[in-house]
């Protein structure tokens, strides 16, 4: 009779199942893993999802910090009327607006220059009703007389009966274009302008739209209106222009 | 033959069929005859329980709330926080302030006006950051004659900026919002049209007065709406909006949408007016949505070539998606009711007023 080594006859069994194993791997059959709970830990208060977003405290404390522009602009409108007929009640104006603006304050070289000339006629019509506190209300044609260019220093005198300057007596300005005055008029703009005396303002009629905007404080001395707005704001300096 | 060798030659001969078996199988798993074990099926997608929820209602206040991210109420949160300034706190800027992006461009740098700072003022009121702003308003003729009165104004504020105190944060405004309006008035015919198109956070009890706002606590926006009224009523609204603290319904926390509403008043023949162009989506805090599908915004879509669509149809109705799957049982189609959006309160344009900002009256204070 023959006999089987059992061991032997295991080990060749084995041998084949890792053979099997072995043709097998290439197939995929095993069970999609199921996908993981959710992470209860991501979870905000009250058992409610993250929505996303959390305001976190301010904490910073400015101390006495207090930052400052690293430049400032000194704008300034100067102006004049001269009123008419002699002692009212007023049916014409005729008047000046110089507008400079000074970088950090040296008003040796202002940044811009413009010079304007200005006519008015008396405005009596509902437009001028909707200014509550005015006296008198003109439109007013502004005419762009100097537009930046050589101005001359303090003091200068001309060299002829011309108006030139010796050369060394005058500075380099630019014009309305780089004024930094908000809403400057352009040449030829026809303007609403009323003058409160209550108030000592002169008031400015924004653009038709019916809305009066103290412009500038004033004082009326007999028949001329001296007017004025100076304030100085941060400033950023722009770069020079390659030559 | 020995025993053991006849035991192995069955066992080869088997193991050389199935072997065979085997590698034919794989041969064969591309021709889809093998069955493939996919493991556990997939967890059933979850739906939320709406009807709780007075859908109408939810759909006309997101209306209502995305047309309430516009630029009026930044701008008149940014002028309140502005009363309160103190001289130099925060510093006055012709044009853009210094570190800003305004700075390096020169429509920036060289228009409007701004505040820059990181100061508080002896009343405890703090400014940090920046705010730039542009405005222009023109008007002309009378409204008593045929061709009457008419106006427009425009505005653009743009900043990372904020003001507050202690006990709380009063404005803030970080992004771009822009707004324009345009009133035609002639006896008694009116028409008026404004647009506002908004990317930013806005916080603050200047911004959002919490007893009155519709959105108290504030929001994050990009939204974009466009309102005609007088004698037309048209609206659109795009965009998405995220509320911080108010909910639509109780569960709602963001909007997203895109549509066009034509109102009854001054509509044409071909103009639905018994449902909207577009669709809306509500997003509750579990981050799950609720859209619903309207008419096509476009005609270039492909779907209005087809009047049998349900989508085309001028019904009064839309297609409800949870969670981005279609509803054909529950809420389905949806036949909602948001005429209410044509009273509200939110589509009244800006008095034109607000857009003029004369830095010369805080500058004398």
């Amino acid at each position: 009779m023959t006999s089987i080594s059992k061991n032997s006859l295991c080990s060749d069994v084995l041998a084949i199942a890792v053979l099997g194993v072995g043709c097998a791997a290439g197939d995929d059959s095993g069970k999609a893993s199921s996908l993981p709970a959710l992470d209860t830990a991501l979870a905000g208060g009250g058992g409610r999802l993250d929505s996303g977003y959390e305001f976190s405290p301010d904490t910073f404390d400015p101390g006495e910090l207090d930052q400052v522009p690293n430049n400032t602009l000194l704008i300034q409108h100067v102006g004049s009327w001269s009123l008419s007929p002699l002692g009212g009640p007023y049916r014409a104006v005729v008047g000046d607006l110089t507008v400079e603006e000074f970088i950090d304050g040296d008003d040796d070289l202002p940044w811009c220059w413009v010079v304007y000339a200005m006519t008015g006629e008396v405005v009596e019509d509902a437009r001028a009703e909707s200014c509550a506190t005015c006296d008198f209300v003109f439109e007013i044609q502004y005419y762009v007389n100097v537009d930046g260019g050589f101005r001359p220093e303090d003091g200068a005198e001309p060299i002829d009966t011309g108006g030139n300057y010796d050369e060394d007596d005058v500075v380099e300005t630019n014009g309305i274009d780089d004024c930094m005055s908000p809403e400057l008029p352009r040449d030829g703009d026809r303007l609403l302008m009323g003058w409160s005396e209550d108030e000592e303002t002169l008031y400015f009629e924004y653009y038709g739209s019916g809305i009066w905007l103290p412009w500038y404080s004033g004082e009326l001395d007999f028949d001329r209106l001296d007017f004025s707005w100076v304030d100085e704001f941060g400033f950023v300096v722009p770069p020079e222009e390659d030559e | 033959m020995s025993a053991r060798l006849h035991i192995m030659s069955i066992l080869f001969g088997g193991i050389a069929v199935a072997g065979l078996a085997s590698c034919k199988s794989d041969e064969d798993k591309d021709d889809g005859n093998r069955e493939v074990d996919l493991g556990d099926p997939a967890a059933e997608l979850v739906l939320p329980d709406y009807s709780e929820v007075d859908i109408d209602a939810a759909f006309t206040e997101a209306i209502e709330t995305v047309v309430s991210a516009r630029g009026d109420r930044v701008w008149a949160g940014h002028e309140r926080a502005l009363a309160r300034r103190f001289d130099g706190c925060p510093d006055i800027y012709v044009g853009a302030p210094e570190g800003s992006p305004l700075d390096d461009d020169d429509s920036g740098r060289l228009n409007g006006m701004s505040w820059s700072d990181f100061c508080t003022t002896p009343g405890g009121l703090y400014f940090r950051g920046f705010q730039h702003w542009s405005q222009n308003a023109s008007a002309s003729g009378d409204p008593t004659t045929a061709s009457g009165r008419s106006a427009s104004a425009s505005r653009s504020l743009t900043g990372n900026g904020v003001a507050g105190d202690t006990s709380d944060v009063r404005f803030e405004w970080t992004g771009m919002v822009t707004d324009a309006v345009t009133t035609i008035i002639a006896g008694d015919y009116v028409r008026y049209t404004w647009s506002t198109e908004t990317v930013g956070t806005a916080t603050g009890t200047d911004i959002f007065e919490p007893a009155a706002s519709l959105t108290p606590g504030g929001w994050r926006a990009d939204t974009y709406v466009s309102v005609e009224g007088g004698d037309v009523e048209r609206i659109t609204a795009r965009g998405d909006l995220y509320m911080f603290e108010k909910r639509i319904a109780d569960r709602f926390d963001s909007v997203s949408m895109n549509i066009e509403f034509i109102g009854e008043l001054g509509a044409g023949p071909d103009d639905c007016t018994l449902e909207p162009r577009g669709w809306i989506g509500l997003r509750d805090e579990n981050a799950w949505w609720l859209d619903i599908v309207f008419q096509p915004v476009g005609d270039d879509d492909g779907t209005s070539e087809n009047n049998e669509d349900d989508y085309t149809a001028c019904d009064g109705c839309g297609t409800a998606y949870v969670r981005g799957v279609e509803q054909t049982i529950e809420l389905g189609e949806l036949c909602i009711d948001m005429t209410g959006v044509w009273g509200s309160d939110e589509l009244a344009p800006a008095d034109p007023e607000s857009y003029v900002f004369n830095a010369r009256d805080f500058l004398d204070d």
